[in-house]
Order: structure tokens, then C-alpha cells, then sequence
């Protein structure tokens, strides 16, 4: 059954050989088993190369068993579903999966780009900036798209991504974040005293490194005791256990982001996400996220069959897979012993045990019966291709020790990054040779290999007591257990970096290819502050953040400027620890779900007629209403227009933003609100308002009605209904307080249909109930009232008119809205009524010369907008003191005009500037804007509006409009901004 | 003459339900979540008026039995309840009952203690109930829903896929009801059932 590659052990592993996982590897038919990543199935199928590298595109194969893996990146699956960059050690191997490998042409093995790699020396860091500066205009258009071709790593899909990703929100007294020995043990600790805790594990497999070494727990398997502690938890009934979720972020307030791989491991996502996106807010953090294994630096060490020495153990141990036939270890610890011992009792040959001290313990020294040599340093390892032998500098001379892969142990980095996400920075710590966490975010306790507690019986220690304190300080009460018992493993490390003597590139930085050769450039160039080191070489920028690279590069750096490590210090860390997709950020929000959209009561109806729909703030709206045998939209609109200026039309209105007032204080609010005044409004009117800023600049526009003695109904334009409501919110709440007045919006509860043209009254008749008069006297231009509707539904009747017709706006409770439009169709049929849009909605009040959303742009006052005499000079109310600055009342402020083409055929667009016919058109002449243009059906050419310097004094006089990026100068007229019906006549008919 | 007649439709009736249909197919004994339009329930907006909301509290008690609550909390009876909106506003609700019947009997009850405003077709109220009904509303609302943080008559105004909402736990089910402006229900059903899809959606339309 050991059909999945001749590097398979015979025995062991949390594998099951049972499952056979059939994938492709550049479509060529591999096979893995359950419980493999793809990194252990090529591994096993001794695939040694596996990627490119960034720059020199140098053959590069697996390193690490983590996300920590800066060399064996892979594309995944294919087509929309392609993605670059993964790392083989972290995709849990599925049935059908599609890998490829990337960065290379035209293949692997032999890739012409490997060109870049013999012109290393004359790339070295830095180089794109100090040769590609010149034309500068030369780095967008050549460099640029060059240098990209040539670099970087996977593809992108290209395509739009037909997986779905969505949010969740969790809750928790305490998150574990890491279930090694540490994170289990915080986690029973927390979980027994009852609180709620969320343990988070980026792995499939719970367990951390218990699940890749052979320590034990209390007289058995160091696993066996983790799936004890898992299957505790899981019996919990306030514990929840995340596999596959990656904590990327600490925020304020206990708030983390974690992703959730939901089914990244499936062959189809099927109805569930692929990923999710978790917000997760705990009172208590303990980050039991283990520590990563660093490298060591010497010629040729980025060679495929180059491994972590725990990485190789992991293998052995977790996946039954061996690197290599004959590994060579080399290492400056303790630890890297534990990898010869293991290997050699899976009965894999070690060639040698290399450790760079000269002399270890005696009890260690028994502890591994192959060949030892102390005081010896792997110099450079040796191919063709993959490592074949490695050069070893021992006291006696130069030694060449054959091997085909070479287990490297730099000594252990505590995985610090979310302890630093609020700005702490790492402490250096010299009994570890390592950085630990400092200043924690708030509320959070670091346990384990995490805090650079590197062995598993101080593991099991620290995570106990800190999930004791993480409970005790909220309040839980712990009881006494006893703690797992296993022994303190040797953990010694001597700090040892790099090994010069060697021809060969030492690589710091594998993903990024960056050689102890750049830093040492860095240096001599003076970027020596670690900020400066990133920037200038690109040091631990790639997709791996540099997990294996930093440490050694800061230690070089440290090395070549005399100063300590301490004081070299480390570069930011910020969020996320590892990439995040962008979809999983995005959630449900993509495509239409971008942002939520507001319907209107009758847009299924609309969309039955085939209107199109323009966006408005939040709203859809229809935009106008097609008929057969319509050459384009204009003809369209202009229909519209002459069937409301010549029968009747039918317009929804619901989107207007919608408050009631109620209290005997509404009136004295409404006249502090707006500039005019409302106390002296009878009930069963509604009048025009304007209310400005605080700055005296107007805000909105709009009508109020008096429904009754103490109570009112206002409208504000769609665009600002939000913003007016809040305001009005403000000034009740925060400025006058006294006031009794209850606000209210009921921008949802009214269905309102603006009901316009000379067989307004005609059409409405067939609809409202008696004994309800309609006629002019009773219920004139400006009216207001209450009646039903169809023969009891209760309705609001408005005599309002934005398009200069006789004009009603008719609102009933929103869910008769849609059958209210058809209602209206078929009751104005015999008149000739038809719907309309926003398009022709807007062509009517330029021709009226109604201000809206174009001229109400936040820059101009009252008057500006030729409303200047709706200003009550008798009260006060909001914006009035401001208004009054010399620049807000200054005599040449650009005002509301009309303005006409004086050849009639020539189109008017708004945006164009109007400048004086002496002067050149150019900003220095610059005298005001077209705001709104329109055609006109009604005058049969195009008409606009505008803001002039001066304007009211201008009219009869001729401009240009001038549109420099579209149709060059167009002279135009200025004239009063009204070109239908000045007098009124219409809309009180 | 007034011969015409108008249909109420719900604001959900444009959805189809087609796609809830399709991630279950086994009733809603085997959905993992159910949601419901409610269109039988009347919705009032009720504001005190100024300082009178120890006045007002007094009226529902005499009028309905019920403690008007003074904090995030839901309270009623089965066929009248009061949901806390902020500091001085209710939700008032009012079972098979119409819009415009309701505020008349609210106005009778409370007098001028406070300002009644009808929302009965300006809300929508959506029902979600089911094993699931927790994880699958967790998945918008960043509120803990813990039962020991939010339990029946708990209520909150928040926020859904940048929508606003006003929801309540209803019972230890559990069952959830939320308030939701009509303009974006159709969008916030949508959710709701991409939410609920991987436990099972049994939707049913209103009207």
C-alpha cells in the first residue's frame, strides 16, 4: 500500500495509507495519501526542484513543513480558480488536485530565465533603482512591464473568482491562538474553570509540534496526549475549536482577524464558502504561536534538498516521508540533534551530525551513535542540481561529506509577529540567540516556544498557568490538576550565522533572493538602519514576510556594523501575519453585493416596463422608459417630457428622504432649521424651504407640510436624506434640547408618486375617494391633505410641482405602491399618461430652473441660487450668522442664470466653463460653470443653467461655454433661469 | 368614480426564494435556519414626548399590562409588544392588527405622553428561527449572541452588510426577529439565505 513514492517510510506517520490522493503536478498523474500536504506527497515522490526563485530564477525546493516556506511556491488549481504563490507545505492535499509549478519557462528543470542567475553579479540589491532611473518617463512604459516579465512569481487568474467568501463574527473570554503543547494546555486550563474559549489552529491537524515529534506526556506519545486534551475540549460545551483558521491580526479592543480555510481542502466548495473571515473578540489572548526554525548561511544553501532540520523530523515523523537517502545535519544547537536521532531511528541513513560547537554535553553526545563531527561548518553544499555532497570545514581541513539532503538547524525564532501587533518590538534575548515578544497588546499572555520557552515540559508550564491567568482575572475560579509531566529535552544553542569561504551565493532571504552579499552592499552603502536594510535589498518583503530570513539578515547586518543584534533591532510588524486573499476581505460584498441598494415601492413594476435604473445615493431609480421604435434615450426622454407637458405623467418619488414632526415645538424647530418661516403655515398647506449649514452655505432644499396643529411631514432631496436626518438629530438632541419635538423618518413607509400634467386632476379623480375635493379651489397649487384611496386605503395628497405642470404627489402605505403605479396607468389611460424617469424629471426643472443636487454642491449660499429672498430677516435659525461674511454676500459671486446656445443647434453640456467673448478662454477669465444642461422638447434646443459672476445683472448678454475636452466654445445667452411658464400659470391651472 | 383597487405586496416579493430553494429541499424540519416575512404584525414608532416618558411607561402599563423597558430589552404579551429603539423610542407591535388601527389604539392608550408614527409598511419584519439561526445571524451582526450576553428580549440596533437594523430575540429557540427599512430588505434576504445557505434555508414569503 506504499504506492505514494519511494521516499515513503515503511511505517509510521499520521497518514493513512488506505487513501490514495491523486493529484497533478504540471499534469503529470501523482499520488499522495490522506494526511499529506502536497509538499509531503512530492517529497515523497522525490520531487527535489519545485520552483524558481524570484530574481535569479535559481531552482528551489521545499525547506520548511509551515507557512513559513519561502521556496516551494505553487499555482493551484486552474482557470478563474488559479492561485499563485502557494505554499506546498500548507495545501492539504485533496483527490484531483491541480498544482503547477511557477516562475519558470519552459520548464523546472531547465529554465531559460535562469539567464538573470548568471548576471547576479550584476544585479545585485538596489540595482533597478540605480540603473532604470533615467528617462524617468522610460520606467513606466520599458523598465517597468521588462523587469515584471522577467521577475515575480506566479500568475494571477485573471478572471473573476466564482468562489463565494463571506464574514463571521465570534465571541470569547479566552482565544488560544496555536494548539501545540502550550495552547493545549492554556486552553484545559481556561476550558476547565468554564469560561468560553476559542482555540484557533492554522494547521488541519491539531497538536502543533507534538504532532511531528516523539516527546512524550505522562509516559505516552506526546500526540496521544494532545488528541486527549482535543477530544476534553471538544466535550466542552463553550470551547470551540477552529482548524485550518490563521489568526492574521491583533486590533484594538480584543478584536483579531482570523481566516477560516472552509474548503480550500475540497475538491468543490460546493454551498459552503471557501473561506471565511473571522472576526473574533476575546477578553483574554494567549498566543501559544510555537517558534520557526531558522537557517544557517553558507554557499549554495538555498539548493534544493536544503531542509530545516525540524522540517526533515517533521516529515519522518508526521508524513512517514525522508528527505533525502543519506542527510547530512548541520547545526548550532541542541535541537538539531533530535533530527539525527529521529531519522536514524526510521532507519534513515545520516551521513553526518555537524555542529558548529566544538564541544557538546556528554549526555548529549551519547545521544546520537552515528558519525559526529563538533567544530565543523558545512562550508557549501554541492550539485549539479540538487545537493549531491556538502563541503565541511572541520579543524583538520576541508572534508566532503556525500548526502542528498542537507538538515539545517540555525537555532529557533520565537514566532513573535501578533505579540507586536500594537507597535511592540521584540526583545533580543542571548541565552536563545533569539527575539522574544516585549510590550504585549492589552490583555494578552504569551506561552510556550511563542515566549522563547523552547522545550516541552516549560511548554506545557507556561500554557497552564497562563490559561489559569487568563481566567482568574475575569473572574473564573480555577481548581488545582495536575500538570502533564514530560522532561526538559537539551535546548542549547551557541548563536552562529554565517559561513564565509565559500564562492558561492550565501542566501538570506530565499523568496526574495537576497544573498549575505546584499546586505553586506547595504551596509557599505549606508542603509544600515534595519528599515533602510528591508527597503533597499527587499529583505523579508516576500510572501513569507521573511519568517526564516530576518534574524539571519539583521545578524549579518549586526556583524558588519558592530553592533549588537539588540541594537540592530527588527523592522515593524504589522498585519496580516500571512497573505490574506482578497475575496476573504471582501466577503459577500462583490459585484451587486458591493453595497446594499435601495428599491423603490415600484421598481419590479418598472423593470416590467424595461426602464433602466440610474444609481441615486443608495437608491435605484428609473431612468426613463423605453418604447418600441425610440432611435436612442434622448428621443425617449423627450417623450416623456411632452407627454407630462401635454397630458400626464407618472413619476416615482419615494426615494426623497421622508421625516414627520411631531410636538407643540415642531414649527419653532422647522423655523430654526430653515431659512424661511413655517410657524405661520396654515394646516392643509406645504411650502418650499431651504435650510443651510452651519457655515451659511445651503444644505438641502425641499417641502414641508402641516399635516395638523402639531403635526408635520418634510421632504429632503434623495442624495442628502441621511445627512439632513442626522443634522435635524443634532440639533434636537445637542442644541435645543427644550424643545419638544419627536422626529421621525418614514422615508419607508410612503409609497409617493409624483402625478404631473394638464389630466393630473383628471387621472387622480378615478382614484381618490369621495367625498374628497379635487377641485382647484378647494385644494389649490401648495395644498396639503389627507384622504383614501381606491376605496379606503389611507393616503396623502400633496399639490406639488417640480416640473412646472399642474402636479400632485400621491403617497400611500409603501407595500400598495406597486399596484398603486399600475393603478394610476390604467386610471390615466384615456388621458394619455405614461410613466417617467429621472432623465425627464431633470429636463423639466432645468426648463423650470429648479435647483438641485448640481447647483446645491455645498459651495453655494442663498442667493446664489437666486433664492435670496426666501431669507427671513425676522428670526434666527442655522447658517444665518455665517451667511452674512463679506466673501458669502460679495456683489460679483457667480449666480444662478439660464443660459441658451445662440445657434440653436448647438449642444450645451454641463461642466463647461463660462468665460467672457473678449477674453481668452483660460482659467484667468474663468467666470463661472454650466451646473445642468438639458435638450429641451419644449423650445425644440438645448438649454442649460448655470452659476455667473454677477449673473442676474447679465442677462441678454453673450459667453462662451467653453469645453475645451469635448466641444470647443459654444456661444451661449445668458437669460433668466426659467424658460417654461415664468408666470406660474400651469401649475396653478 | 373610484372603481380601482390596490394589492398590498410585500417588499420580499420580488424575491423569488429560488435560491433558498435550492441549497434545501427537506422542509423546514430539516433546514438548519427559517426565515419569514411577518406582514400581519403592526409596527408603530412611539416617542415620548419631552419628559414624559415615566407618564408614558404608566399608560402602557394601564393600557397593555406591560413594563415599557428603559433599556435594550423586548417586552410583550403575544399580542402587543414594545422593542427599546434609544433613549425616549419604542418599536411598538401590534399582532394582526393594521397599521393605521394599531396607532389609533396606541394614541388612545398613551394620549399625549407620546408621538405615534405607522412603519407598519415602512419595516420589514423578518423571522429566523432554527438551530442554526444563531451561527447564521453571527455571521453579520458583530454583537455576541451568547446566551449569556443576548437571550430572549434582549434587542439591538446594529448593522448587516452595512444595512440597519433593529432586531430582538424572541425566544430561546432560538428565534430572532428583525426590523429591517423595506427599500433594503430584498438585499438583506438576500444575505440571509448566502448566510444560512450552508445549513439549510427554509424561507417563506409573506405576501
Amino acid at each position: 500500500m506504499t504506492q505514494s513514492g519511494p521516499y515513503r517510510l515503511a511505517t509510521g506517520g499520521l497518514i493513512d495509507r488506505r487513501v490514495a490522493m491523486r493529484f497533478t503536478l504540471d499534469e503529470r498523474r501523482m499520488r499522495g495519501l490522506a494526511g499529506d500536504t502536497l509538499a509531503s506527497a512530492l517529497l515523497a515522490a522525490g520531487e527535489r526542484a519545485i520552483g524558481r526563485s524570484f530574481k535569479y530564477h535559481r531552482p528551489r525546493g521545499v525547506m520548511t513543513a509551515g507557512p513559513e516556506e519561502p521556496s516551494a511556491l505553487v499555482e493551484l488549481r486552474a482557470d478563474a480558480r488559479r492561485e499563485p504563490n502557494s505554499k506546498a507545505t500548507t495545501v492539504e492535499l485533496y483527490d484531483g488536485l491541480a498544482a503547477a509549478t511557477q516562475n519558470c519557462w519552459p520548464h523546472v528543470r531547465f529554465d531559460l530565465m535562469r539567464l538573470n542567475s548568471l548576471l547576479a553579479p550584476f544585479i545585485p540589491a538596489g540595482f533597478y533603482y540605480k540603473t532604470f532611473m533615467w528617462p524617468a518617463s522610460f520606467w513606466e512604459r520599458v523598465y517597468e512591464p521588462l523587469i515584471r516579465r522577467a521577475a515575480g512569481l506566479g500568475r494571477a487568474a485573471g478572471a473573476a473568482d466564482p468562489d463565494t467568501y463571506e464574514h463571521a463574527n465570534a465571541f470569547c473570554d479566552v482565544l488560544v491562538v496555536g494548539s501545540g503543547p502550550a495552547g493545549l494546555a492554556a486552553a484545559l486550563a481556561a476550558a476547565r474553570a468554564g469560561a468560553r474559549v476559542i482555540l484557533c489552529e492554522d494547521d488541519f491537524v491539531l497538536g502543533g509540534r507534538l504532532a511531528a515529534e516523539r516527546h512524550e506526556i505522562d509516559g505516552a506519545a506526546g500526540f496521544a496526549w494532545s488528541q486527549a486534551a482535543i477530544a476534553e475540549l471538544a466535550a466542552c460545551p463553550e470551547v470551540r475549536l477552529m482548524r485550518r483558521t490563521m489568526v492574521f491580526g491583533v486590533y484594538d479592543g480584543g478584536v483579531h482577524g482570523a481566516i477560516e480555510r472552509v474548503a480550500d481542502h475540497l475538491p468543490a466548495t460546493a454551498s459552503r464558502p471557501r473561506q471565511r473571515h473571522w472576526r473574533i473578540v476575546a477578553r483574554r489572548t494567549i498566543l501559544a504561536a510555537g517558534a520557526i526554525e531558522r537557517g544557517l548561511l553558507f554557499g549554495g544553501n538555498d539548493r534544493p534538498g536544503n531542509v530545516m532540520a525540524a522540517a526533515a523530523r517533521t516529515y519522518a515523523n508526521r508524513f512517514a516521508v525522508s528527505v533525502g537517502r543519506r542527510v547530512a545535519v548541520n547545526t548550532n544547537n541542541d535541537d538539531g540533534w533530535r533530527t539525527a536521532i529521529d531519522l536514524a531511528a526510521h532507519g534513515v541513513e545520516v551521513s553526518a551530525l555537524i555542529d558548529t560547537r566544538a564541544s557538546v554535553p556528554a549526555a548529549l553526545a551519547a545521544s546520537f551513535k552515528g558519525r559526529v563531527i563538533l567544530g565543523g561548518q558545512v562550508v557549501s553544499s554541492k550539485g549539479p542540481g540538487s545537493v549531491r555532497a556538502a563541503v565541511v570545514q572541520t579543524a583538520r581541513g576541508r572534508e566532503t561529506i556525500v548526502c542528498d539532503a542537507l538538515a539545517v538547524s540555525g537555532g529557533w525564532n520565537p514566532n513573535v509577529a501578533l505579540a507586536c501587533h500594537h507597535d511592540g518590538r521584540p526583545v533580543w534575548r542571548d541565552a536563545i540567540a533569539a527575539f522574544v515578544p516585549g510590550a504585549l497588546p492589552k490583555g494578552t499572555i504569551v506561552a510556550g516556544a511563542a515566549n522563547g520557552s523552547l522545550t516541552l515540559a516549560r511548554c506545557l508550564a507556561e500554557g497552564d498557568a497562563a490559561g489559569r491567568a487568563a481566567v482568574e482575572q475575569l473572574g473564573f475560579r480555577t481548581a488545582a490538576h495536575a500538570l502533564p509531566k514530560a522532561d526538559d529535552e537539551p535546548s542549547e544553542v551557541t548563536a552562529f550565522w554565517h559561513v564565509g569561504g565559500s564562492a558561492k551565493s550565501a542566501f538570506v532571504d530565499f523568496q526574495n533572493d537576497v544573498t549575505a552579499a546584499d546586505i553586506a552592499l547595504a551596509a557599505r552603502e549606508g542603509f544600515r538602519s534595519v528599515e533602510h536594510l528591508k527597503r533597499y535589498t527587499t529583505l523579508g518583503m516576500a510572501t513569507d514576510q521573511g519568517r526564516t530570513a530576518n534574524v539571519n539578515g539583521l545578524a549579518v547586518m549586526a556583524a558588519l556594523t558592530g553592533r549588537g543584534i539588540a541594537e540592530t533591532g527588527t523592522t515593524r510588524y504589522r498585519p496580516p501575519y500571512n497573505p490574506v486573499a482578497i475575496g476573504a476581505l471582501a466577503g459577500h460584498h462583490r459585484g451587486k453585493a458591493f453595497r446594499p441598494i435601495r428599491r423603490t415601492p415600484s421598481h419590479a413594476w418598472a423593470e416590467r416596463q424595461n426602464a433602466p435604473f440610474v444609481e441615486v445615493g443608495p437608491w435605484l431609480r428609473a431612468q426613463y422608459f423605453p418604447r418600441a421604435g425610440e432611435a436612442d434615450w434622448l428621443a425617449t426622454v423627450a417623450r416623456e417630457v411632452r407627454t407630462v407637458r401635454g397630458a400626464v405623467g407618472l413619476c416615482d418619488v419615494s426615494t426623497l428622504g421622508k421625516i414627520e414632526l411631531h410636538g407643540p415645538d415642531a414649527a419653532a424647530f422647522l423655523d430654526r432649521l430653515y431659512v424661511n418661516t413655517f410657524s405661520t403655515l396654515p394646516v392643509g398647506r406645504a411650502r418650499y424651504g431651504l435650510m443651510l449649514r452651519e457655515d451659511g452655505f445651503a444644505l438641502d432644499d425641499g417641502t414641508v407640510s402641516r399635516l395638523g396643529e402639531t403635526r408635520w411631514f418634510m421632504t429632503t432631496t434623495t442624495a442628502n436624506a441621511g445627512r439632513v436626518f442626522q443634522h435635524m438629530q443634532f440639533c434636537h438632541q445637542v442644541l435645543w434640547p427644550e424643545l419638544d419635538v419627536q422626529v421621525v423618518s418614514v422615508t419607508d413607509q410612503w409609497a409617493q408618486f409624483s402625478v404631473a400634467g394638464p389630466r393630473a386632476r383628471d387621472t387622480l379623480r378615478a382614484i381618490v375617494d369621495p367625498p374628497f375635493d379635487l377641485g382647484n379651489a378647494a385644494f389649490p397649487h401648495m395644498a396639503a391633505g389627507e384622504c383614501t384611496v381606491a376605496g379606503g386605503v389611507p393616503a396623502r395628497l400633496y399639490r406639488l410641482s417640480f416640473s412646472g405642470e399642474l402636479a400632485y404627489e400621491i403617497a400611500v402605505p409603501a407595500r400598495y405602491g406597486s399596484s398603486l403605479a399600475e393603478t394610476l396607468m390604467r386610471a390615466g389611460e384615456p388621458h394619455g399618461i405614461a410613466p417617467y424617469g429621472t432623465e425627464a424629471l431633470a429636463v423639466m426643472r432645468i426648463e423650470k430652473g429648479h435647483v438641485a443636487g448640481n447647483e446645491l454642491d455645498g459651495r453655494t449660499t442663498a442667493r446664489d441660487l437666486g433664492l435670496g429672498r426666501m431669507v427671513s430677516a425676522k428670526k434666527d435659525f442655522i447658517g444665518r450668522v455665517m451667511a452674512q461674511r463679506p466673501a458669502l454676500v460679495a456683489p460679483d459671486r457667480m449666480t444662478l442664470i439660464g443660459l441658451k446656445p445662440v445657434d440653436r443647434t448647438r449642444r450645451l453640456r454641463a461642466g463647461a466653463h463660462l468665460v467672457p467673448r473678449r477674453d481668452a478662454a483660460d482659467a484667468a477669465h474663468d467666470e463661472g460653470v454650466v451646473t445642468s444642461a438639458a435638450f429641451s422638447p419644449s423650445l425644440a434646443h438645448w438649454i442649460g443653467l448655470g452659476l455667473l459672476a454677477r449673473g442676474p445683472q447679465r442677462h441678454g448678454e453673450r459667453v462662451w461655454a467653453a469645453d475645451p475636452v469635448r466641444d470647443g466654445m459654444v456661444e451661449v445667452e445668458v437669460c433668466p433661469p426659467c424658460f417654461i411658464d415664468p408666470s406660474g400659470e400651469r401649475l396653478r391651472g | 368614480m373610484a372603481s380601482h383597487t390596490l394589492t398590498e405586496r410585500s417588499n420580499l416579493s420580488a424575491h423569488t426564494g429560488a435560491s433558498a430553494g435550492a441549497t434545501h429541499h427537506g422542509g423546514d424540519a430539516a433546514a438548519g435556519v427559517v426565515i419569514a416575512e411577518r406582514v400581519d404584525v403592526a409596527i408603530c414608532s412611539m416617542l415620548a414626548r419631552r419628559g414624559a416618558t415615566d407618564r408614558l411607561a404608566r399608560a402602557v402599563q394601564s393600557a397593555f399590562a406591560l413594563e415599557l423597558p428603559r433599556t435594550p430589552r423586548h417586552t410583550g404579551d403575544g399580542a402587543v409588544a414594545f422593542a427599546w429603539a434609544g433613549p425616549g423610542q419604542w418599536l411598538a407591535l401590534g399582532e394582526r392588527m393594521s397599521g393605521p388601527a394599531f396607532e389609533q389604539q396606541l394614541r388612545a392608550a398613551v394620549g399625549d405622553a407620546a408621538s405615534i408614527v405607522d412603519q407598519s409598511h415602512g419595516r420589514t419584519l423578518i423571522r429566523l428561527t432554527g438551530p442554526r439561526a444563531r451561527d447564521t445571524l453571527a455571521k453579520g451582526v458583530a454583537i455576541d449572541l451568547h446566551p449569556s450576553a443576548f437571550g430572549p428580549g434582549s434587542t439591538a440596533s446594529t448593522v448587516i452588510a452595512y444595512i440597519g437594523i433593529h432586531f430582538w430575540q424572541f425566544d430561546a429557540a432560538p428565534t430572532y426577529e428583525l426590523s429591517v427599512a423595506g427599500s433594503f430588505a430584498l438585499d438583506l434576504l438576500d444575505w440571509l439565505i448566502e448566510a444560512g445557505a450552508e445549513f439549510g434555508v427554509g424561507y417563506r414569503a409573506g405576501r
